[in-house]
C-alpha cells in the first residue's frame, strides 16, 4: 500500500473538514508574475491534509482552472499534458459528455461564476464560525487585489441546521441527509469505517478504495502507479475538482411529493425516500421492510455508521426496497450491477460540497424566489471516468441498471423521459411519469487542485 | 456522430504481431464457439462486433502485395469507448488477452488504462456512421422483447381464464416494464450448440478497398461531406441496422521491396436479408454522388453507371469475418423499431391504467396494438 503524504496533499480532499461555513472566491489573473508572487506568499497558509491535533477555526485551499494555469504562465507542454476533459472544461463538454442540455446548457447558466472565461483561481475558505470565515475571506480578497487579481465571483456557503438529526449529519435543501456514504480511502488517517463505504467483496466484507482514485500518482483500483500528467512536480498528489452550482427547486420537490403521495395514496415520507433511496434522516431502504437505524454519521471518519451504510443491493436486486432508479443507488451502485464491484469503485467521487442560500421555510407552499441549492464539489483522479461517467451514464440514463432511458428523479439531467418506478409493500409497482425538473445547473467548471509542492512549483514560475 | 449517442462504433485496424496469423485464426474461431456462453452475454454492450484477419489485400491495379497481416476489429456497442474497453478488460480478461493479444504492441487487458490507451491510439475514426436505432441500447431491446412476450401471453389468455390468471400474467408484464430482465448466460454445451447452429458467422458486408496514390485527403473530404446526408441515404436503403465508412491508414506493413502499402476505405454494414441483394440495392439506390464519395478515390472503382459491374466490384473486395458476434437474433430493423415502440406504448398504457379495475385493463388488452402503423 502506497503511503499517503498528508503534509503535501491539500486538506479537504481525502479527509473532509466538516465545517458549517464556507466562502468560494474566484479570481482572474491580470499579471502573471504578480499572481505567482501572491501565490508564493500564500502557500504557507494553505491547509494541508495533515490530521489535526486542534481543529482550526478557518482553513484555506485553492485550485485552478486550465485557463488559470495558463494565465499563471505554465508552459505549453505542461498545459498539454493534462487530459482532454480538464483541458476542455465543463462548458465545452456540457452537451456531449455530460448531457447538460436544455435549461442546463451553458447558454442558460448564470452570468457570473466559476464558468466565467476569466475564472482562473478558486480560493476556498471553510470555517467553524461564520464571522471568522467572513473575515478570512475578506482579508484574502483584499490581499489578492494588491497583486492584480480581480474578484469575479464570491459564493457564500452554509450548512443547513433545520431538520439535522445530529451535528454529524449534512442536510441538503430538500431536507435529506447528504453525502452519507463517502468512499472509505485506503490509508486514511484516522482510519475510517470501511463497511458500506469501500468496495464490496464477494466474501461479504469490504475493502477501502485505493487513494489513487482521488489523488494523482498513487495506486488506484487498477494499477500500482498510474503516471500523473507531466511535470510530476506540479501534478503528483494533486486532484481534479469538479465544481457545479446546482439550484434546487424545493417548492417543486415538496409539491411533487405531496401530489404523488395523494394521487397514489402513499406515505409522503416513504415516497420521498423511494425517490432519493434513503429516508430524510439517512436511514437506508432495506429489503424485507428492514430499515437502517439512524445514528451519528457524516464523513466516514466521524464514527461507526455501519447501521446507515453497511448494506448491499445484491439483497434487493429488483429494487423492491430501494428502487434501482433512485438517486443514491445510481450515484453509488455498490454491488448492484452485474459487474465486478471493483469496476464500480472506478467511478467513486469524494464529495465536499455544501448548500448555498437560506432554507425554504417549512410551511412554504410556493417558491419564494430566493436562490438556493448545492455547490457540488467532488474530487477525483479522472474527470471523464469518474464524474462525467456517473453524470451521463448513471444519473442521466438508467440503462446500466435495467431502468431504461430514465434520469435520476432528483438530480438527473438530459433528454431522457422523466419516469420512475417504485414498489410499495401491499401495493406493488407504481409507475410515475412526467416528473418535473427539481435541480437546475447554474454553472461550473473543472479545476486542478495541486498539492502543496505543486503550488510551490506554480509559484516559482517558468 | 454525436458523442452523446447511446450507441457508438469502434473500428480498429492494426498489424498482427509477427507469426501470429494462424494462431489468431485458431483463437478467434475458438472464441467464436465459446462466446455465447461467456460473460459477454452478461456485459450486454454489444449489438454487433467481429474480427477480420486481413491476410492479403485484393488490389485491382496489379500492384498486389502481401503485407504483414493485419486484423480489423469492428463493433457497434452501447456506452463510452473507455468504459466498454475497461469492462471487457476486467470481465473477459482471458478472452481479451487471446484476441487482442494477436495485435502488435498489445499491452494486456489488465491494468485497463494501458489497454484503453492502446485502443484509443489504434482506433480509426468513422467518417460516416449510421445506426437505425442509435438511442436504443441492447438492454432496451431485450426488455422490449420481454414486454412483447408478456403482452402476447396476455392476449393469448382465453376469455374463460379466471381473473387470477389474468392478474398474474399482468403482473409479469409490470415486472418486465419496471426492470429489464437479467441476461441469462447459457451453459457451455448450450452455448456451443447455439454457436454451431448459428448461420451468422460471417454476417453483414465489410469491404476494404485501396485508395489511389495520394487520394487520401480527397477521400476524407468526400466522406466528410457524405456524413451530413448519410443518415437519410442509409435510411432510404431500408433494413440497415448499422453502417460505417472510414479511412484505414496503411493496413499491415510490407517488406521494404514491396510497393508501398496504401490507405484503404473501409465500409461495413449490418443489414436485413441477403448480402448479394443488399449490395445490389446499395449499388442501385444510393445516388452517384454518394457512391463516388464512398469509393471514387479508390483504385479500380468502376463508377456508378452499371449497377451489376459496381456490385461485382464491391463483392470482390469483401472481407470475411474470422469471428463475429451478432445479437440481433435475426430481427429486422422494422421489427426492432416496432418492439421498442410497443414497449413505450405498453409503459404509457400501464401508467395510465393505474387505479383502474383489472376488468377494464383486461378489456383493453386485445386491442392494445390496434391502429399501429
Amino acid at each position: 500500500m502506497a503511503s499517503i503524504d498528508w503534509d503535501d496533499i491539500q486538506g479537504n480532499v481525502l479527509r473532509g473538514y466538516g465545517f458549517d461555513h464556507g466562502h468560494h472566491l474566484v479570481f482572474t489573473v491580470t499579471d502573471a508574475a504578480a499572481a505567482r508572487r501572491w501565490l508564493g506568499q500564500l502557500v504557507p497558509a494553505v491547509t494541508p491534509g495533515t490530521p489535526w491535533r486542534t481543529r482550526p477555526v478557518t482553513t484555506l485551499n485553492l485550485a485552478f482552472t486550465h485557463r488559470g494555469l495558463a494565465a499563471l504562465g505554465l508552459d505549453r507542454q505542461a498545459l498539454a499534458s493534462f487530459p482532454p476533459d480538464f483541458r476542455e472544461g465543463m462548458r465545452a463538454r456540457a452537451e456531449h459528455h455530460l448531457g447538460d442540455v436544455g435549461v442546463d446548457n451553458p447558454d442558460h447558466w448564470e452570468p457570473a461564476g466559476l464558468h466565467h472565461p476569466g475564472a482562473h483561481i478558486l480560493l476556498m475558505v471553510h470555517a467553524s464560525v461564520a464571522e471568522a470565515g467572513e473575515t478570512h475571506a475578506f482579508l484574502l480578497a483584499s490581499d489578492a487585489s494588491d497583486y492584480g487579481l480581480q474578484l469575479v465571483a464570491n459564493e457564500r456557503l452554509g450548512a443547513l441546521s433545520a431538520g439535522r438529526p445530529s451535528a454529524g449529519h449534512r442536510i441538503e435543501h430538500f431536507g435529506f441527509v447528504d453525502g452519507a456514504s463517502q468512499p472509505a480511502v485506503e490509508g486514511a488517517l484516522p482510519p475510517t469505517t470501511v463497511a458500506g463505504h469501500g468496495t464490496p467483496l464477494r466474501d461479504g466484507g469490504w475493502r477501502a478504495v485505493r487513494a489513487g482514485e482521488f489523488v494523482l500518482g498513487l495506486a488506484d483500483e487498477d494499477e500500482p502507479a498510474p503516471p500523473p500528467p507531466a511535470p510530476a512536480e506540479l501534478t503528483r498528489n494533486g486532484s481534479y475538482l469538479v465544481y457545479r452550482k446546482l439550484a434546487q427547486d424545493v417548492a417543486a420537490f415538496r409539491a411533487l411529493v405531496a401530489d404523488l403521495a395523494h394521487r397514489h395514496q402513499l406515505d409522503p415520507g416513504l415516497l420521498g425516500a423511494k425517490l432519493v433511496g434513503r429516508y430524510a434522516d439517512g436511514r437506508p431502504l432495506l429489503p424485507g421492510g428492514r430499515e437502517g437505524t439512524g445514528g451519528r454519521h457524516g464523513d466516514p471518519g466521524d464514527g461507526d455508521d455501519r447501521p446507515l451504510n453497511d448494506f448491499r443491493y445484491r439483497d434487493d436486486p429488483r429494487g423492491a426496497a430501494c428502487p434501482v432508479g433512485s438517486h443514491i443507488r445510481r450515484s453509488n451502485p455498490r454491488d448492484g450491477l452485474d459487474f465486478p464491484p471493483e469496476l464500480v469503485s472506478r467511478h467513486r467521487l469524494l464529495r465536499r460540497g455544501m448548500p448555498y442560500g437560506p432554507p425554504l421555510p417549512p410551511d412554504a407552499t410556493g417558491d419564494d424566489g430566493v436562490p438556493r441549492g448545492l455547490i457540488f464539489v467532488a474530487y477525483c483522479a479522472n474527470i471523464g471516468r469518474q464524474f462525467e461517467f456517473v453524470q451521463r451514464h448513471w444519473l442521466n440514463d438508467g440503462n446500466g441498471f435495467g431502468a431504461g432511458y430514465t434520469p435520476d428523479p432528483v438530480s438527473g439531467h438530459g433528454a431522457a423521459p422523466r419516469r420512475f418506478v417504485l414498489e410499495v409493500p401491499d401495493r406493488g409497482l407504481v409507475f410515475l411519469d412526467q416528473l418535473p425538473r427539481l435541480v437546475r445547473l447554474r454553472g461550473g467548471d473543472y479545476l486542478f487542485q495541486p498539492a502543496i509542492r505543486g503550488l510551490r512549483y506554480l509559484a516559482a514560475g517558468p | 456522430m454525436s458523442a452523446a449517442s447511446r450507441t457508438n462504433a469502434l473500428t480498429i485496424a492494426l498489424p498482427l504481431a509477427p507469426w501470429r496469423r494462424m494462431w489468431c485464426w485458431l483463437v478467434l474461431r475458438l472464441l467464436g464457439l465459446l462466446v455465447r456462453s461467456s460473460s459477454l452475454v452478461r456485459l450486454r454492450f454489444v449489438h454487433a462486433a467481429g474480427w477480420i484477419i486481413v491476410g492479403h489485400l485484393p488490389s485491382d491495379d496489379g500492384t498486389g502485395f502481401r503485407p504483414r497481416p493485419a486484423m480489423i476489429f469492428l463493433s457497434d456497442h452501447d456506452g463510452d469507448l473507455a468504459e466498454y474497453v475497461a469492462a471487457f478488460g476486467v470481465v473477459l480478461t482471458w478472452s481479451m488477452n487471446r484476441a487482442f493479444g494477436c495485435y502488435e504492441g498489445y499491452p494486456g487487458a489488465r491494468p485497463t488504462r494501458p489497454f484503453v490507451d492502446f485502443v484509443e491510439r489504434g482506433r480509426t475514426r468513422e467518417l460516416v456512421r449510421y445506426a437505425a436505432y442509435r438511442e436504443v441500447t441492447l438492454t432496451d431491446l431485450e426488455q422490449a422483447v420481454a414486454v412483447a412476450d408478456r403482452i402476447a401471453e396476455l392476449q393469448r389468455l382465453p376469455d374463460t381464464a379466471d381473473d387470477d390468471a389474468f392478474a398474474a400474467a399482468y403482473q409479469r408484464l409490470l415486472d418486465v416494464l419496471a426492470l429489464a430482465p437479467q441476461p441469462v448466460v447459457p451453459s457451455l454445451p448450450r452455448g456451443l450448440w447455439a454457436a454451431l447452429r448459428s448461420r451468422s458467422t460471417d454476417p453483414g458486408l465489410t469491404v476494404l478497398v485501396p485508395l489511389g496514390e495520394g487520394r487520401t485527403p480527397d477521400a476524407a473530404a468526400a466522406l466528410g461531406e457524405l456524413a451530413g446526408r448519410s443518415e437519410a441515404l442509409l435510411e432510404s436503403l431500408g433494413g440497415v441496422h448499422f453502417a460505417r465508412a472510414a479511412i484505414v491508414p496503411r493496413v499491415g506493413r510490407g517488406p521494404a521491396s514491396a510497393p508501398p502499402v496504401r490507405d484503404h476505405v473501409l465500409f461495413n454494414a449490418w443489414f436485413d436479408g441477403d448480402r448479394a441483394a443488399f449490395v445490389r440495392r446499395l449499388s442501385a439506390q444510393l445516388d452517384e454522388t454518394a457512391l463516388d464519395a464512398l469509393w471514387g478515390c479508390c483504385v479500380g472503382y468502376p463508377g456508378a453507371d452499371d449497377v451489376g459491374v459496381l456490385a461485382d466490384w464491391i463483392l470482390r473486395h469483401r472481407l470475411r469475418f474470422t469471428m463475429a458476434v451478432d445479437t440481433r437474433d435475426g430481427r429486422s430493423v422494422a421489427e426492432m423499431r416496432r418492439l421498442v415502440d410497443r414497449r413505450e406504448r405498453a409503459l404509457d398504457f400501464v401508467t395510465r391504467g393505474q387505479g383502474e379495475p383489472l376488468s377494464e385493463i383486461r378489456r383493453q388488452i386485445p386491442t392494445l396494438w390496434s391502429g399501429e402503423a
